[in-house]
């Protein structure tokens, strides 16, 4: 465990120390996203972005039920709407898991408020679709069972909430947010149970977005 | 700059410690935290400290397939610990129900107040997802045994679907049912019975007939979500006594009250 909050501290460092972007990657990346270009067509103009296809934001997350540590790419729509593609790891050096766990998550986060509260808060929910790759996990039985012996377990849905802080550091627009995320399966059982209360089926994530538009 | 950096990563471990049913890393999670390790050694360790090396008699209460019951298995848990004269509480299997990280944390939230030592087996649900790694982090081995009172207790991880079609390990019980040792009684717990149709029909006939020969009293399961009890195979081969429990929702604790000369049970309603 503290080989990994090491890893973590290195990582953040990494991120936001200045020597590393002397030359600016992300500046050059942002133009490229954001560069547009006009032809013409017979009398008309047309503008168009080459690079239209490519990722407005970039994430890096801790924890969250999507892995030790997860990595992704989305979108940043008009209407609030932000998807993100990430992939998350769990294992023995990445924490300290005994099995190995890779889950795809497809973030579907939507930004509560259009702009953010006093500047630099944005309260966000939404819902994710994770897809764990790991032992005895299935989307279709293996053949051996009867039918509907079980219920698939390799795709859970996980609505979370949470907010967003925004700063800009070097021109570069970031975000840190929180997110506390449940699972189907944990949400059932608060409905069905009393036992499981609402302070039981919360699970803490936190992660750094850089937004290149 | 680099303070943002610092202050979040301090943050984070600050959590990291406060909140440790917070942090969930997946829940295909395959490790509990410290504290929830070994639980079925730990009360194997209690029962030997009051174990008596000739036979005494005594009495054990068994239960089975809580999954997501939580409410009645709450009710469960409270009117055992209002027995007088039980000397442990044994679960069957099926402490979850998609073998997933918080089933088990909750499984151990709701076992705590438990003033018996409890030994947990392990059922075909708890194998699901990284349920097994779980499990044996949280209880230990799957195939285990003791001696209490002169009698052998013997608990064997007869799950087959879940391991893949893998036949459970058969060679394992043989060698430890056994033993020569001249024990009063001999019980062997295991969450499927024989006959379901997990077991092949050669695995069922063979599971009897191994227990058969070596003299074993009782087979006790889980699994089928009723009570039962009956010489299951007695037309057949042998003469081993076969018990079920039902699961929590059938609101009943199951007493097998262990004597020198018969074994009785008793099935407490609530």
């Amino acid at each position: 465990m503290k080989t990994n909050r090491f890893l973590l501290l290195g990582l953040l460092i990494l991120l936001y120390h200045p020597r590393l972007h002397a030359e600016d990657p992300v500046k050059g990346l942002r133009q490229k996203i954001t560069e547009e270009k006009k032809i013409v067509l017979k009398n008309d103009t047309v503008t168009i972005k080459p690079y239209w296809f490519m990722p407005t934001q970039f994430k890096v997350q801790y924890a969250g039920s999507i892995g030790f540590v997860s990595f992704g790419a989305g979108y940043d729509f008009r209407n609030g709407y932000q998807p993100t593609l990430l992939y998350g790891f769990l294992d023995r050096n990445f924490g300290g898991s005994n099995i190995t766990v890779h889950t795809i998550s497809l973030k579907n986060r939507f930004k509560l408020t259009q702009n953010p509260i006093l500047g630099c808060f944005t309260p966000i929910a939404g819902i994710s679709v994770n897809w764990g790759i790991t032992n005895n996990t299935f989307n279709r039985l293996p053949p051996h069972y009867p039918e509907n012996y079980y219920f698939q377990n390799k795709i859970h849905l996980s609505p979370f909430w949470g907010g967003e802080f925004n700063f800009s550091v070097a021109q570069k627009n970031l975000g840190v947010y929180f997110e506390f995320s449940t699972l189907d399966a944990y949400l059932l059982e608060y409905f069905r149970t009393d036992f499981v209360k609402l302070n039981k089926i919360w699970s803490l994530g936190m992660g750094i977005t850089l937004y290149l538009n | 700059m680099r303070k943002i950096g610092l202050y979040i990563s301090v943050l984070l471990s600050i959590l990291n410690y406060a909140c440790t049913d917070l942090m969930e890393y997946s829940p295909y999670e395959g490790k509990v935290q410290e504290g929830s390790r070994s639980l079925n050694q730990t009360a194997i360790g209690k029962l030997q400290l009051q174990s008596s090396k000739t036979f005494k008699p005594f009495t054990f209460a068994i239960i089975g397939d809580s999954h997501t019951y939580y409410d009645d298995f709450i009710k469960q848990i409270s009117v055992l610990n209002n027995l007088d004269s039980i000397d442990m509480v044994i679960h069957m299997g099926d402490i979850t129900l998609s073998g997933i990280y918080r089933e088990f944390l909750w499984y151990r939230d709701i076992i705590k107040p438990l003033k018996y030592p409890l030994i947990t087996i392990i059922g075909n649900h708890d194998y699901l997802s990284n349920g097994e790694y779980m499990y044996r982090d949280m209880f230990g081995p799957t195939n285990f045994s003791f001696t209490y009172n002169n009698c052998l207790l013997v608990f064997f991880d007869d799950i087959t679907w879940e391991r893949n079609t893998k036949d459970p390990d058969f060679e394992w019980l043989k060698s430890t049912i056994s033993a020569t040792a001249t024990y009063t009684h001999k019980f062997v717990f295991t969450h499927i019975p024989p006959w379901d149709e997990q077991f092949s029909h050669g695995n069922e006939l063979y599971y009897n007939y191994l227990l058969a020969k070596n003299n074993v009293d009782y087979s006790i399961h889980g699994h089928i979500h009723r009570f039962y009890h009956d010489k299951h195979y007695a037309d057949l081969y042998g003469n081993v006594n076969y018990l079920a429990c039902g699961d929590s929702q059938d609101h009943e604790v199951v007493l097998v009250k262990v004597k020198e000369n018969n074994i009785d049970v008793e099935v407490i309603h609530f």
